[in-house]
C-alpha cells in the first residue's frame, strides 16, 4: 500500500509541476507558489475537519516534543522553487533530472542511516543502479534531441521529466 | 558549479520530506497538512506584500490552474505517510518511477497543451536498471 502511495506521489509531482509552471507563467513565480499554498490550505482545512468528524486520527492529549526542524517544510519548499528558477535554466535539462535525483537519494540514504542507527548497503546499491538507469536514459534523450535538431525539427528540450 | 547546485536542490527536496515527516510524527497527518500549507501561505503573503508584488495575471491562463494546490495536498499526504513508514530512500526511489511514468504519458500524448514528445522505446533499458535498483532496495532480508 505504501509502495503504491509513493509511486502515486511521483505522479502527482509531475501534475503539480506542470500546473505550477503554467500558473507561474501567467501570474509570476512567487504569486504562483502563493496560490498553490493558499489553495492547499483551503483544501487541507476541510480534510482536517473530515478527520476530526470521523475520528480517523487519534490525537494524543499531550503532543510529543516536536523537533525545531519539523516546521521547516514550507520554507524549504519555497527555497526549492526559488533555486530551481535560478539553476535549472543553466544546465542541460535532461541531466538536471539526474543531478537532482542524485542529491535527493544520497541525502535520503544519509538521513535514513542516521534515523535507523545503521547503514543499509542494499539501499545504497539500489540507489546506484537507479542513478545509472536515469543516466542511461538521459543520454538517450540527449542523443534524440541532437538528432531532432539535425533534421530541423524543434527539440522540445524543456521536458517535465523527473526532478 | 551549477551541477553542484542542482544536486543541492535534490538535498533540499529530501530535507523537506524529512521535515514534513517529522511534523507528521508529532502532529498527525491531517494537522500536519494544515500546518505546512498555513506556514507557506503566511510566509509567501508576507514576502509578496513586502515586495509590493502585483497579483494581476500577465496573460490569460486556464482558470483550472488556480486549483494547483488541491493535488498538492494529496501529494503532501502521500509524502508524509510514506516517508514515515517506508523511509526516505524507498519513497524517493518509488516516487521517481511514478514521475517517469506520468511524465512519459504527459509527453507522449501532449497533455496540458504541451508539445507531443513520443516515448522512446530505447529508454526501456534505463527503466529496467531503475526497476532492478528498486528490487535490490526492497529485497527481503534479515532484520538488521
Amino acid at each position: 500500500m505504501m509502495y503504491l502511495f509513493a509511486v502515486l506521489a511521483g505522479c502527482l509531482v509531475v501534475l503539480s509541476m506542470v500546473m505550477n509552471s503554467q500558473l507561474s507563467r501567467g501570474v509570476g513565480v512567487f504569486q504562483g507558489v502563493f496560490i498553490n499554498f493558499a489553495g492547499g490550505l483551503l483544501t487541507s482545512l476541510p480534510v482536517y475537519f473530515l478527520y476530526l468528524y470521523f475520528g480517523w486520527e487519534a490525537f494524543a492529549e499531550t503532543s510529543p516534543s516536536t523537533p525545531w526542524y519539523a516546521f521547516l517544510g514550507a520554507f524549504l519548499a519555497i527555497a526549492i522553487v526559488a533555486s530551481c528558477n535560478v539553476v535549472i535554466p543553466k544546465i542541460p535539462v535532461v541531466f538536471s533530472a539526474v543531478l537532482i535525483f542524485l542529491g535527493q537519494i544520497v541525502t535520503g540514504l544519509i538521513l535514513d542511516a542516521v534515523m535507523a542507527g545503521s547503514f543499509d548497503p542494499y539501499k545504497a546499491i539500489g540507489a546506484l543502479l537507479i542513478t545509472a538507469g536515469l543516466f542511461v536514459n538521459a543520454k538517450i534523450d540527449a542523443e534524440s534531441d541532437r538528432a531532432d535538431a539535425a533534421v530541423g525539427t524543434k527539440p522540445e528540450a524543456v521536458g517535465i521529466g523527473p526532478g | 558549479m551549477y551541477q553542484a547546485s542542482a544536486m543541492a536542490i535534490g538535498t533540499l527536496i529530501t530535507l523537506m520530506l524529512f521535515a514534513n515527516g517529522a511534523l507528521q510524527t508529532a502532529f498527525g497527518t491531517s494537522r500536519s497538512l494544515v500546518i505546512i500549507h498555513a506556514t507557506g501561505t503566511v510566509v509567501l503573503m508576507a514576502f509578496l506584500l513586502a515586495q509590493r508584488a502585483s497579483f494581476k495575471a500577465r496573460e490569460h491562463i486556464n482558470p483550472f490552474l488556480y486549483s494547483a494546490g488541491a493535488p498538492g495536498v494529496l501529494l503532501v499526504f502521500f509524502n508524509v505517510t510514506t516517508v514515515t513508514s517506508i523511509g526516505l530512500t524507498m519513497s524517493i526511489a518509488l516516487g521517481l518511477v511514478g514521475q517517469i511514468v506520468a511524465s512519459s504519458v504527459v509527453d507522449h500524448y501532449g497533455l496540458f497543451a504541451l508539445e507531443k514528445r513520443r516515448a522512446n522505446i530505447k529508454k526501456v533499458a534505463g527503466f529496467a536498471l531503475i526497476m532492478a535498483g528498486i528490487a535490490v532496495m526492497a529485497w527481503p532480508r534479515a532484520e538488521s
